[in-house]
């Protein structure tokens, strides 16, 4: 019986400069080497059914980041998680893994928000700055992408920001509707973010009851 | 990661390629281990990673308890200018060890236009470039591969270098450097140690000579006991030596990244333009049943998602379809594909590429090489136009709608009516396509044609190479002739092809050009947004070298060589008589499987061409 399995892992700094490609591609292997059952597409050349949610830029370390990966024979999460775990590069961890019902929406199309974490190392950044961001009703960046560049307003992309210790912390929008660059924000506040070490805390679901865990309340759809 | 080394990598393109960590990547006790080996590559990571020499010998090291290897690449530009400015010596991967502080550093020479590297990376690791310079401190540098075959041009900067194949030698060269770290001997003396071992060539013990017109005149041994000529290693039995039994995964995309077996080692086709064909023989070929295990440990130790069977031809491989049949049949399901490096079907069936592309949809290529059969003839590639018709009909029929063929212009004796022929089988190849496509896409047939270049070694090495100009008007009648729907018509720069016959055919004074290019930005020269023509002009004319003497000059027979001394075991005799041979036309039989055509490697050598059998595969 085909399942699919959501799972949540963590990037440590030995592999924050992997690209979204690459970390399928590691990933790819991790499962063939761990003999994970993992579902092939059909055709010519088939791939692994296997998915991420809103793809971490370079450089950037995490500790919530979440895929969907279907598997072809029954496996529980905590093999799952000991299996991959044995044979994932220093810098990759799985976190938890939970059994999914297949009519849940794949990860990638849920996750919409996200908390990012700044180091900044010794810098500090006045209070008056942060409040500037906030209290400012657009703030438009010129963005770059494939396409050209334009401005984009993300003001509406940023829901809050705060000074932490030793740094800042913030929450923003991710994902096809809406996604800040965190370069985007820093850059807002005079920061080069190639200065600085910036954690992706977690990915999360943006809904009107407030911020969910991308694996909360899951398991009880499991068999629907 | 420190937050300096962040804010570096964070400054340049792909900085995973730096970041080390793989998968099967060997971290070893630096203090505890005896002998330490740097294995560069001269080119970026990932055009480096995929280069399976240099797999073998770093599991072959790793395996010994008193050695270690390391991985180091050529950093890309961007990152070369910030370890410049951050002042950071070149280091290598696993331990981050500056290459300095290494015993022996090893570059690999796989093509002419990376030598420019070498030099740059020396310079990067603090190391002398001049093997002359160098002090006590320094690690030694060697050097091997193909382009070891005429290493003169780099004499000045290497302190030894391999002729042949490593995988026995490198326990010599070990055990050499371990006896002299032991015994505190000085560079002079490990270096008469090493120029002892067979395979092994000491640069610095050799003296060239030149005529009055600048001609060369020969090269000699200066101290006693070294030898007149070095003559290359190479295993009897591939089916005994050491193959990796993991490979080093990379997480940034490089090339061949796959699980690579290699079926067979040597040519003995005989195409008399092919370096390859002549450097590497006899041919060994490995036992499939070993193979077979081979694959199995490498996928589970890697996981990756395709097989590669790897040789210079391995459509020749005795048993090359049960071997892919059982593959593709063992490995479908896991979505694991087979490949074969280049499809060249001048050596296998359709069928056979059928078996591959269930897997794989490349397009097929076939390389005639020249148009007409006599030019065929005169390089020996033994195929016909009817070989030729018959793919192009099977493989249209069987679905594909695209097919590669390979040429090359400039080869001894040709004229228009060869180029001629390449347009007329160009035409008639579409032609075929037109009446036996069974897909829905228009047949198209792409023209790939390089510019021939003499090399060392090769029954055409006394070859002038046409001019740039020649080369640019065949070029230009070529396409000229190829504009048409269904057709396209690649070619290769003159100018890399010039500067590659300069360097194939070289002597030692090239080496005063080398170091003045790279004083003047020269690197990546096979990289086509780094060559720079203008700045190798101003290298050769600055060190008064003219560079035409050596690409484009037809040498007399009875001039010495530059690289009479370094021999890969097949003799110059036989290199003039299939001289002789492709100017009256005629060809010479592969000697695999029937008789010997005399080039004399098995008898200087004491081995043998040695095929697996076909039939007890089956079984
Ligand atoms: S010595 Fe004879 S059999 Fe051996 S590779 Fe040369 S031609 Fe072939």
């Amino acid at each position: 019986m085909p399942s699919l399995m959501r799972f949540q892992y963590a990037i440590g700094s030995e592999l924050r400069f992997l690209s979204h490609l690459d970390l399928l591609r590691t990933f790819e292997r991790a499962m063939r080497r761990a003999n994970i059952p993992v579902d092939l597409t059909e055709g010519f050349h088939p791939k692994p059914k296997l998915s991420f949610a809103a793809p971490l830029a370079v450089g950037i370390t995490s500790q919530g980041e979440y895929g969907d990966v279907f598997l072809r024979e029954a496996l529980s999460p905590q093999e799952f998680c000991s299996q991959l775990n044995r044979v994932l590069p220093k810098g990759l961890r799985i976190v938890r893994a939970v059994q999914v019902g297949e009519k849940v929406a794949p990860v990638m199309a849920v996750v919409n928000g996200a908390e990012y974490r700044v180091e900044l190392g010794g810098d500090t950044i006045p209070a008056e700055r942060v409040q500037q961001v906030m209290a400012s009703d657009q703030l438009p960046v010129e963005r770059t992408t494939k396409k050209g560049t334009r401005l984009v307003d993300v003001r509406p992309l940023i829901f809050s920001l705060e000074l932490a210790e030793g740094g800042l912390v913030f929450r923003c929008a991710v994902g096809a509707e809406g996604n800040l660059r965190p370069e985007e924000l820093l850059g807002l506040l005079g920061i080069d973010i190639r200065d600085v070490f910036v954690e992706r805390t977690g990915l999360f679901i943006r809904g009107d009851d407030g911020w969910r865990d991308p694996m909360d309340g899951i398991e009880v759809t499991h068999g629907n | 990661m420190d937050r300096d080394l962040y804010k570096l990598l964070s400054r340049v393109s792909k900085p995973a390629r730096y970041t080390n960590n793989e998968i099967n990547a060997v971290h070893k006790d630096w203090e505890k281990t005896a002998v330490k080996i740097a294995l560069a590559f001269p080119d970026v990571y990932e055009v480096g990673m995929g280069h399976l020499g240099f797999k073998i010998l770093y599991a072959i090291i790793n395996n010994r308890d008193d050695a270690l290897a390391e991985r180091a690449y050529a950093p890309w530009v961007d990152m070369e200018e910030q370890l410049r400015s951050a002042g950071m010596p070149l280091a290598a991967l696993e331990s981050g060890k500056p290459l300095k502080e290494f015993d022996l550093v090893g570059f690999t020479l796989q093509y002419e236009l990376s030598y420019t590297n070498i030099l740059n990376m020396l310079d990067l690791a603090g190391i002398p470039r001049l093997a002359a310079e160098r002090s006590e401190n320094d690690p030694l540098i060697m050097a091997g591969g193909p382009c070891a075959y005429n290493v003169e041009p780099l004499a000045d900067f290497l302190d030894f270098v391999v002729l042949g194949e490593g995988e026995e030698v490198i326990h010599e060269i070990i055990h050499e450097v371990r006896t002299a770290k032991d015994r505190e001997l000085s560079r002079e003396e490990i270096l008469e140690r090493l120029a002892q071992v067979p395979g092994v060539y000491v640069p610095s013990f050799y003296q060239a000579e030149y005529g009055e017109d600048g001609s060369f005149a020969g090269i000699s041994p200066v101290k006693p006991g070294v030898p007149e000529k070095v003559t290359k290693r190479v295993v009897k039995d591939l089916s005994q030596t050491e193959y990796p039994k993991e490979f080093v995964v990379p997480y940034v995309d490089v090339v061949h990244d796959r699980v690579m077996v290699e079926v067979l080692r040597g040519c003995t086709r005989g195409c008399r333009f092919c370096q390859a064909g002549m450097i590497y023989r006899p041919v060994r070929e490995r036992d499939p049943e070993l193979l077979k295990g081979q694959i199995r440990q490498l996928i589970e130790a890697t996981g990756y998602d395709e097989i590669s069977l790897t040789s210079l031809s391995s459509g020749d491989y005795t048993c090359i379809e049960p071997l892919v049949e059982e593959l593709v049949a063992e490995y479908k399901d896991r979505g694991v594909a087979v490949s074969l490096p280049s499809l060249r079907i001048d050596s296998f069936a359709v069928e056979l590429a059928q078996e591959i592309e269930k897997a794989r949809k490349t397009g097929l290529t076939f390389a005639p090489e020249a148009g007409t059969q006599r030019l065929r003839d005169v390089i020996n590639k033994n195929v016909t136009e009817e070989n030729l018709y018959e793919v192009a009909r099977g493989a249209f029929a069987a679905g594909w709608h695209s097919i590669k063929l390979y040429f090359m212009i400039g080869l001894p004796t040709e004229t228009t009516e060869d180029l001629d022929g390449i347009v007329r089988l160009a035409h008639e190849v579409l032609r075929i396509g037109r009446e036996n496509r069974t897909g829905t896409r228009r047949p198209e047939v792409t023209i790939s044609v390089s510019s021939f270049v003499p090399k060392a070694h090769t029954p055409f090495q006394w070859y002038g190479q046409d001019s740039k100009e020649t080369l640019r008007e065949k070029q230009a009648y070529l396409r000229q002739r190829l504009r048409r729907p269904g057709i396209r018509f690649n070619y290769h720069d003159v100018e890399t092809s010039f500067l590659e016959a300069v360097f194939a055919r070289g002597d030692r004074r090239l080496g005063k050009a080398i170091a003045r290019a790279v004083d003047l930005g020269c690197r990546f020269d096979g990289w086509d947004e780094h060559f720079n023509m203008e700045k190798w002009e101003q290298a050769f004319a600055d060190t008064g070298v003219d560079p035409h003497f050596y690409a484009n000059r037809e040498l007399p027979l009875q001039e010495p060589l530059p690289w009479d001394h370094l021999s890969p075991g097949v003799s110059k005799r036989f290199l003039l008589n299939e001289r002789r041979a492709a100017y009256d036309e005629r060809t010479t039989k592969d000697c695999r499987g029937a008789q010997c055509t005399g080039c004399a490697v098995c008898f200087v050598l004491d081995v043998e061409n040695q095929l697996v059998k076909g039939e007890e595969f089956h079984a």
